[in-house]
């Protein structure tokens, strides 16, 4: 009789890139912000991010594929992909308004939805460009601009082969984006850095910045009383943080929900002077250093 | 795009009105209030490799308390590294019961001394202890030391004491480990002292 084979053979470096599953992404994170709103201290936003989630489900699953960018160049294989985007992603857009719609707004929201409704191709590429270049102008349009986004290169990102990525420093090597937070696995307890734009994740070692690839200045700053599993990866060297969300404590943790409704430990980790690293595109926020 | 490039962003809560929860026209009274109530704990996780047997298992040491206000780290959790070739996360019952192993009470923190026929433990310092120990090596070797069998031929054996060493112990302290005491003559030298 031979033995079971383990899960795990020792020895086996783990995957370098997980690549995202749209139709379970997003009906999932939709489920965990609408969970994480109960009894949260900014439930309201929260139960509005759902509906972007949805939307974002929706539109992934309604709206055409466009042109699949052909791989080749230098630099990650998603780049032009977003930087010249298939005009798939304003369809996307207009199923992520519908979704917000779905529920009661508060005023500069709906006037948000209602100007995005009405405003020209140009208007909403220039938007786009903006929201992609970090740091947006218009905070009230940015979440429902990179929500569709986001859509439009996860479904991207879906469809590549899982090849070894070329390093990117600290942003994702499939798309160039800015990671959102990173992910400890619950069982093989190994660290991804999840991108915000494309969904990938990409391995980086645990007690390491990944920002600064440095590993002697961090510290893991966490609420007190706070949600399990969550802390603030801040870097002494690169003045930088990021959070992490252990998911063997953190059970079902989505990074980009979790982000946003751990806006507490940002706002902790801010006061102390650490700047934000990670670019959520449905809670976009911050002021430039 | 590039991160190298891209700036970062001060998050605040006197900036709470430049974040897209304020601007979409949520009110952030409450997520206000949660930061003046809460305050941060910190922690470290630091690298490090088990002590116990030359398979060199890596691991991660979770300490709690303040980095930056140089405070004295609390070990609270150790578990496999799983970045590590070795054992990637994995970690046997030995290996992960090292924080308790840390933290025991009973931990031996510095050389102790227990006389013939004495039943005390007593402290004593380093210098104390190598000198007796060198000592009564010297002492053995002169009584036992066999420089030739009885064929007449040169053996240069001293089989009366034995040496257990480290096993967490880098190559060259190995390698010195058995230049030292095989140039002595010691026969019984075992530098992987695991169970």
């Amino acid at each position: 009789m031979s033995p079971a084979a383990l899960p795990i053979t020792p020895g086996d470096a783990p995957p370098p890139l997980r690549l995202p599953e749209p139709p379970l992404l997003f009906r999932a994170r939709a489920e965990r912000l609408e969970a994480l709103a109960s009894g949260h201290a900014a439930g309201d936003w929260l139960r509005f991010l759902a509906r972007l989630a949805r939307g974002q489900d929706r539109a992934v699953r309604a709206v055409p594929s466009g042109v699949m960018p052909r791989p080749g160049g230098d630099g990650p294989p998603l780049a032009q992909a977003a930087a010249r985007r298939d005009p798939a992603w304003r369809a996307m857009l207009a199923a992520v308004l519908a979704a917000a719609r779905g529920g009661a707004l508060p005023a500069a929201a709906s006037a948000a939805v209602a100007r995005l409704e009405a405003a020209s191709p140009d208007a909403l590429e220039a938007l786009a460009d903006d929201v992609l270049a970090g740091a947006p102008a218009d905070l009230a349009a940015a979440p429902f601009v990179g929500a569709a986004l986001q859509a439009h290169l996860t479904r991207l990102a879906a469809a590549l082969e899982p090849a070894t990525p070329a390093p990117a420093g600290a942003a994702c090597p499939v798309c160039g984006g800015a990671p959102v937070a990173s992910v400890v696995l619950g069982d093989a307890r190994v660290r991804y850095v999840v991108c915000g734009l494309c969904s990938a994740e990409w391995h980086v070692p645990r007690a390491q910045c990944p920002v600064c690839r440095e590993a002697g200045g961090l510290s893991y700053l966490e609420v007190e009383g706070g949600p399990r599993g969550v802390a603030a990866e801040a870097c002494d060297h690169c003045h930088a943080y990021l959070k992490v969300f252990d998911l063997a404590e953190a059970h079902s943790a989505d990074a980009v929900a979790d982000d946003a409704a751990t806006l507490v430990l940002d706002l902790l980790t801010g006061e102390r002077g650490f700047l934000r690293a990670g670019a959520n595109p449905l809670a976009p926020g911050g002021e430039r250093a | 795009m590039n991160l190298s490039r891209r700036q970062f962003l001060k998050l605040t809560t006197s900036g709470i009105g430049a974040t897209s929860l304020g601007a979409l026209g949520f009110a952030p009274d409450r997520v206000l209030a949660d930061v003046r109530n809460f305050k941060l704990a910190s922690t470290t996780q630091t690298r490090n490799t088990c002590p116990y047997c030359s398979v060199g298992c890596g691991i991660l040491m979770y300490g709690l308390g303040d980095r930056s206000k140089n405070a004295r780290l609390r070990l609270v959790h150790i578990e496999g590294d799983p970045d590590h070739p070795v054992n990637r996360g994995t970690l046997c019952p030995k290996g992960a019961s090292l924080l308790d192993f840390v933290n025991s009470p009973h931990r031996l923190k510095f050389p102790e001394y227990r006389a013939p026929g004495s039943s005390e433990w007593q402290r004593v310092t380093w210098e104390w202890a190598l000198d007796r120990i060198a000592r009564l090596m010297k002492d053995d070797r002169d009584k036992n030391f066999i420089a030739k069998n009885a064929a007449g031929v040169p053996v240069n054996r001293w089989t009366s004491v034995g040496m257990l060493a480290a096993s967490a112990s880098s190559n060259e302290s190995g390698y010195l480990t058995h230049k030292v005491f095989r140039a002595m003559g010691m026969t019984a030298l075992d530098n992987q002292a695991r169970v």
